[in-house]
């Protein structure tokens, strides 16, 4: 579903928008996935005693990891830590994780704070350099066309269509969107 | 705006599909008040991640989010109440971080106790019944086989899908509540048929059938089932259960979800011949197959042990919340027979509605008599109610040893309902349980 363009300054990587917003900061790519509870403290220090990564800081990071983890209470340490500052900048998934979601969207609905989460190809996952800064930009210029590829559409139920093909901020549409694939963000990775 | 208009229709899951789009679109637009249009954007934020392109009506909720875990969940709560926010469906409450009817069985103080209690409030304040359980579906809860709800709570999740055969995807904080209020779940994973067939069948015939008769059986099981489904949906064969035995049946099916909800993320199982979802001739051709033995459940079983002498300063029992048919069952242990050592703390999580009952029947007098507590509104895992001094407990819940020993930092022996019974007594961890042998 996207392309990954080689430049001289690194990836551009054209992602699947699952709560919008902009950011930047260093990649952390997890080598297996946490979860936010029980598996991140308050401060956003990893604290699941059995990850590899224990003991690293997920604040302010671009946090690239598989796929969530864990008990559905994440929703509301990852709206906390957003609320403290203690969050990640953004994070990265191949997989879509309803439960990082729902905590980005309430952070956003109650603090206006937009943490914005992404979905990438699991082979761009896979290729993405360990360490690098890396930034998400959303808007006309991450607009990755009419992609419908894969998709599995049940009938033709437009539950609340809202086809005004401009507006890709998903918390102004309530409807769920039968396109809603293609409201795209350019993830960029710069390898250090 | 309250929303106490919207009522579900007689058979709320095969609702109008147009009719359902409408609801949506009122929502959005803020026809129906602004926590309406907030919970819609919260449940519509789930669809799009999800990839649903349609809603299903809901006839009832289970709301985990009252269990406080920072002010951003305070903060949520209050928003939806101060904007007018109310239920649309029948919604239960899951415990809390306090017992209400216990004051002094928690020890948080402060700012995280008052909050914690606010946080209940407003649930309630937000239509929410205030039974303050993760077994809503003991007594108070239980929709028809077949109705679309939203529940949150793993345990919770995979009893109603299973057990009672209505249908919920894995909910969470947010968006319990979200679809409490909008009436609407996007209709994906377990809401449809297809999410709902089982992938693989767990074969439980080679277990000898008096192993069945031993509680921690049930859920060793659970440990066997998460291991091997994950989030996948498994069908059990081979399994003895008759659902209208009086409760029995679901005691041990309580068990079996619980553990495999913690133990793998398992939100539907199918035990053939007993779950309503699963004839004794449903068809699972061509589904891999793969036998549980009595020597998997032992070593599931002691998986889920870590205590390692015999030491002994609390029991816990009551995780997924104690039923009525367990109250009677520990009635008939303790009868007759001598106090507990006063050593060692022993513990019963229960919703309010059972204590009632079961205080009506006699059932409570005998653990209160022998020195034993109630815990109403929590449980003992998720808010400090344990002496800080208890380094070891034993339980007969696979659901509590799996998670004790991380939230707590105990070491935890799991055992039969008479093996707690006798180690509180004895002071001492003993099993004299055999039926395994």
């Amino acid at each position: 579903m996207s392309t990954p363009l080689g430049t001289d300054h690194g990836l551009t990587l054209t992602c699947r928008v699952l709560h919008p917003g902009a950011a930047s900061g260093p990649l952390t790519v997890l080598d297996e996935p946490v979860s936010f509870w029980g598996g991140v403290s308050a401060d956003g220090t990893i604290i699941d005693a059995r990850h590899p990564q224990r003991g690293e800081s997920v604040t302010g990071v671009v946090l690239a990891m598989e796929a969530g983890r864990g008990s559905s209470s994440s929703s509301s340490v990852l709206a906390e830590q957003i609320r403290s500052g203690a969050a990640p900048a953004a994070i990265v998934l191949a997989e879509p994780d309803v439960i990082l979601v729902l905590g980005a969207a309430v952070a956003a609905e109650i603090y206006g704070i937009d943490m914005p989460i992404v979905q990438i190809d699991p082979a761009d996952f896979a290729a993405l350099p360990q360490r690098g800064w890396a930034q998400i930009i959303t808007g006309d210029g991450a607009r990755a066309g009419d992609d419908h590829g894969g998709d599995d559409h049940v009938g033709d139920d437009h539950v609340g269509d809202d086809h005004d093909g401009d507006d890709h901020d998903g918390r102004a549409r309530a409807g769920i969107l039968h396109d809603n694939l293609d409201c795209t963000a350019n993830l960029m990775v710069t390898p250090r | 705006m309250n929303m106490t208009s919207v009522t579900p229709n007689s058979n709320g899951y095969d609702d109008d599909p147009a009719a359902i789009a409408a609801m949506a679109e009122s929502m959005r637009t803020g026809e129906r008040g602004p926590a309406a249009a907030l919970a819609m954007r919260v449940v519509a934020a789930v669809g799009r991640a999800s990839g649903a392109t349609r809603y299903r009506r809901i006839v009832s909720a289970h709301v985990d989010s009252c269990l406080y875990h920072g002010r951003a969940g305070l903060d949520f709560a209050r928003r939806l109440v101060d904007l007018g926010g109310h239920v649309s469906v029948r919604t239960t409450s899951n415990v809390g971080s306090l017992d209400l009817r216990h004051p002094g069985l928690v020890r948080l103080e402060g700012e995280i106790r008052r909050d914690a209690k606010a946080l209940m409030q407003a649930y309630c304040d937000l239509g929410c019944a205030e039974t303050f359980t993760c077994a809503p579906y003991q007594i108070t809860h239980r929709p028809d086989v077949g109705a679309h709800v939203a529940w949150a709570e793993s345990n919770a999740i995979a009893f109603v899908n299973s057990v009672l055969g209505a249908r919920t995807e894995r909910y969470g904080d947010f968006l319990d509540i979200a679809a409490a209020i909008t009436g609407l779940v996007p209709d994906v994973g377990l809401h449809t048929d297809t999410g709902r067939r089982p992938v693989m069948v767990l074969d439980c015939s080679p277990v000898p059938a008096r192993v069945w008769e031993s509680d921690i059986a049930w859920a060793a099981l659970g440990a066997v089932v998460g291991g091997r489904a994950g989030v996948r949906v498994a069908a059990l064969t081979g399994l003895p259960g008759d659902l209208s035995d009086g409760g029995t049946t679901e005691d041990r099916l309580k068990a079996l979800a619980a553990t495999a909800a913690s133990a793998g993320g398992v939100a539907l199982f199918h035990v053939v011949g007993v779950t309503p979802e699963a004839p004794p001739d449903m068809s699972l051709g061509g589904l891999p197959v793969s036998a549980v033995t009595i020597g998997d459940l032992a070593a599931a079983r002691d998986r889920l042990s870590t205590a390692t002498g015999t030491d002994l300063d609390a029991v816990s029992i009551g995780t997924p919340h104690f039923s009525l048919s367990e109250f009677a069952a520990l009635a008939r242990e303790l009868a007759g027979g001598s106090a507990f050592d006063e050593r060692v703390d022993v513990y019963v999580s229960t919703s309010r509605a059972v204590l009632a009952e079961a205080d009506r029947l006699g059932y409570v007098d005998p653990l209160r008599r022998a020195g034993g507590r109630v815990v109403t509104d929590t449980c003992t895992y998720v808010t400090p109610i344990l002496a800080p001094t208890a380094h070891t407990v034993m339980t007969n819940s696979g659901k509590w040893a799996w998670y004790a020993p991380g939230n707590l930092g105990v070491d935890v022996a799991l055992g039969t309902l008479r093996d707690c019974v006798t180690s509180a007594r004895e002071g001492r961890i003993v099993h004299v349980d055999t039926s395994w042998d």
